[in-house]
């Protein structure tokens, strides 16, 4: 038999990861989510079991909590340096990224725990458990920020920069009306990359919040593990994948609209 | 549909397993191991477990050729559930008094065979060599057919819970009590274990300290018999109506907003480095904790508080289905008094193996002596070491009490009020979880309600904005014809 190679061919790898790893995941995560740990009946009273719980409600708003607080600060502090950074004529830049994106590098126990001995000698260790959870956070998914805003801006067009302080804009117009929405791509993707990690690194909230902050992570975790309630787990799981995609819906809303539009406007 | 995922999920555990058996060798049989994480010796040279010993051993006494696979869990219920989901994966497992009990009345173990609990069989290591003490306490727990733990577990490792403390900064007369870490004084220098079945009987130990005492001091009073004593201790710190939850939540809650916080495993470290000074913890850590603060010039001491405390065990036991010959061969292996010691000296638990060698293990480790000399403290353990040779007295002298010895051996004083904490049923399981979410989560936060209540403010202020600025029609000059944009 003759062997035929064509494009489609390529796509069997990852179709066959997508299957095992994903795909049968999720059914499973759905499965269990929607079932009675020791009957097996569809049961929705895993979703109820959560919803109707003050405690878990608070966890899960102190996570998003905790979430926002991350991204936002990720934001202020990230896009300043990649902005410099994408507009440096420095040769050697790619050293400073590399910089910045070196920790990554490091084991994350390794850096967290070295966070943690360096908080107690500040002596800000058990004094300031949420601020030190959020540091952590900050510490861990910067580069996850940089590294998106970094390619949309040093991908951006400079005649586009040109062409703006041609036509009059300031510094602070140019940066308003034309770098802004030009990176909103990167925005977004480091938002999306930032915020979701946060809200389940239960890691770091242990290790930093040494367990004054629970997370909603930390709460699955709890299900898989000392709780063995795979069921409860699963409902959470999923919960919380639906208010990610409802936030990548609404965020996506966000791009197109205000990007386009502005987009748009430039012609 | 359960079945049909569940068994996806089961022969997805079984290929793997299968697949590690073919790939070894066609015949070759397979001891499958499932136990705690590091819970057993281990050369730190070659990195080769007991376990890989045990085969080597084996191939050469027998000349088969055999393999053992020796795999670990976190918790106890990750264990169940791994043997629920994919019954017949392994052969052996190790876990706590508590899981025991509920897998025995699941019907989900093996019992030993009769050649194995046979004194008289000279390979029966365990039988010939376990403290009278734990048969005695495995024998106590009788089930319905007439049988007790000790036809369906070996015991391998036991212990107290109790505080490690320093006493630089400690008073240990405070540490008495399980209320030290209640007390104003030690705020922000305590840890409490992130483990609900640990932290729950704390907090039943601290709620009924007064009942407690009571009882104690009835047996002192002669009052009432030891066993009764026994009994009604036990019945308390098994408490789990609704108004004990309560109180415990309560209590805890109070303990969470004095503690330093939870932890699992970094509590030993912290001990060592002083950011605490009490860590609520299991006798084994405390073995470790105060030979790793010793070398680095740190003193701490362990003491288990005299309300009452928990003894627990950890035993081997066969799940359904086990390859019962190996499984009994492997735990004889490891029963023995050279190999207990070895594992004794590198985890720091207490094997349940007695016998001269481990008890000369002890005296050589501790430092201990065998006759009274001045200033010595006289600690009888006679009660642990049941058959001793040429009728050697089981009664030690010593000058350091509170320390690795004492953590490792209790005298009979502090194991005599300590009891076993029983598994809970499913609905009252569900309870004490419910409980201890509450303790673990947070108040409802406010101040994230606010921050996304503001963010969404800004995001609509900058939406409207723009949206004001794209109607502001241009500037008209004299001269000039603005082009409207096209939409």
């Amino acid at each position: 038999m003759k062997f035929h190679f064509s494009r489609k061919q390529l796509i069997i790898p990852y179709g066959l990861f997508l299957a095992l790893f994903v795909v049968l995941p999720l059914l499973f995560i759905v499965y269990y989510a929607f079932t009675d740990g020791s009957t097996g009946a569809f049961t929705l009273s895993n979703f109820g079991k959560f919803l109707t719980s003050g405690t878990s409600l608070s966890t899960l708003l102190l996570s998003v909590g905790v979430a926002i607080l991350t991204t936002l600060f990720c934001l202020l502090i990230a896009y300043p340096i990649a902005y410099v950074l994408a507009r440096s004529k420095m040769k050697k830049k790619t050293v400073l990224l590399m910089l910045f994106v070196l920790p990554m590098w490091i084991n994350f126990v390794l850096r967290i725990n070295a966070l943690r001995e360096f908080l107690d000698l500040i002596g800000l260790l058990g004094n300031a458990n949420l601020f030190n959870t959020v540091l952590g956070m900050i510490y861990d998914f910067l580069p996850f920020m940089i590294l998106p805003l970094y390619t949309t801006l040093i991908k951006m067009d400079k005649n586009l920069l040109e062409a703006s302080s041609d036509l009059g804009g300031n510094a602070f117009t140019t940066f308003i009306k034309v770098t802004l929405p030009m990176s909103m791509q990167g925005i977004i993707s480091g938002i999306t990359m930032v915020f979701m990690p946060t809200m389940t690194n239960y890691v770091i909230s242990d290790t930093l919040g040494l367990g004054h902050v629970t997370i909603i992570g930390k709460l699955i975790e709890d299900c898989f593990g000392a709780r063995a309630d795979w069921n409860l787990g699963s409902a959470i799981a999923l919960i919380l994948l639906v208010i990610i995609f409802a936030t990548m819906v609404f965020t996506g809303g966000f791009k197109d609209d205000e990007a386009g539009a502005r987009g748009a406007g430039l012609w | 549909m359960k079945k049909f995922f569940t068994s996806i999920l089961a022969i997805m555990l079984l290929l793997s397993a299968f697949c590690l058996s073919a790939c070894g060798g066609s015949g070759q049989e397979v001891l499958r191991i499932y136990s705690s994480e590091d819970y057993i010796a281990q050369n730190e040279d070659t990195g080769a477990t007991m376990a890989d010993d045990f085969a080597e051993w084996y191939n050469q006494t027998y000349g088969k050729n055999i393999r053992v696979e020796y795999s670990t869990f976190g918790t106890n219920e990750i264990m169940y559930n791994r043997l629920k989901i994919a019954p017949g994966s392994y052969d052996l497992v190790c876990p706590s008094d508590y899981m025991i009990q509920k897998m025995i009345n699941e019907d989900m173990v093996e019992e030993y065979s009769s050649e194995f609990l046979d004194e008289n069989n000279e390979n029966s290591h365990y039988t010939k060599n376990v403290s009278g003490y734990v048969k005695d306490l495995f024998a106590s727990k009788t089930l319905d057919n007439g049988k007790s733990w000790n036809n369906y577990a070996a015991g391998y490792m036991w212990g107290t819970m109790g505080y490690i403390y320093n006493p630089d900064v400690v008073d240990h007369n405070d540490i008495k009590h399980w209320a030290a870490i209640w007390q104003q004084k030690y705020n922000n220098q305590s840890t409490l274990k992130d483990s609900v079945r640990d932290t729950y009987f704390l907090g039943l130990a601290y709620v009924y300290r007064d009942e407690l005492n009571t009882w104690a001091n009835s047996l002192d009073s002669g009052n009432i018999s030891f066993e009764t004593y026994n009994e009604k201790i036990t019945e308390i710190l098994n408490r789990t109506d609704d108004e004990t939850l309560r109180k415990v939540e309560t209590a805890l809650k109070e303990a969470k907003n004095n503690i330093f916080g939870f932890e699992v495993d970094s509590g030993k470290s912290d001990m060592i480095t002083g950011k605490i000074n009490i860590n609520f913890a299991w006798s084994g850590d405390a073995v470790f904790a105060i030979d790793e603060a010793e070398a680095q010039g740190v003193e701490l001491y362990y003491a288990v508080p005299e309300e009452a405390s928990n003894v627990w065990f950890d035993a081997w036991v066969m799940p359904k289905g086990a390859n019962k010959q190996l499984a009994e061969a492997f735990v004889n292996y490891v029963s023995q008094p050279e190999k207990a010691n070895e594992n004794m000296d590198y985890i720091g638990y207490t094997s349940v193996i007695a016998g001269d060698e481990v008890f000369d293990r002890m005296i050589d480790t501790f430092e201990l002596s065998t006759e009274w000399e001045e200033g010595l403290q006289e600690v009888d353990l006679s009660y642990f070491f049941t058959d001793l040779s040429d009728g050697r007295s089981a009664v030690v002298y010593t000058d350091t009490i509170g320390r690795q010895f004492s953590a490792q051996y209790p005298d009979l004083p502090t194991v005599s009020r300590c009891v076993i904490m029983s598994y809970f049923p499913r609905d009252v399981e569900a309870k004490v979880n419910e409980m201890w979410e509450n303790v673990r989560g947070a108040e409802f936060p406010w101040w994230v309600v606010i921050l996304i209540v503001l963010l969404i403010g800004a995001f609509a202020a900058i939406k409207l904005l723009s949206k004001y600025q794209g109607r502001k029609k241009p500037k008209q000059y004299n001269g000039y014809k603005v082009i409207s944009r096209e939409k």
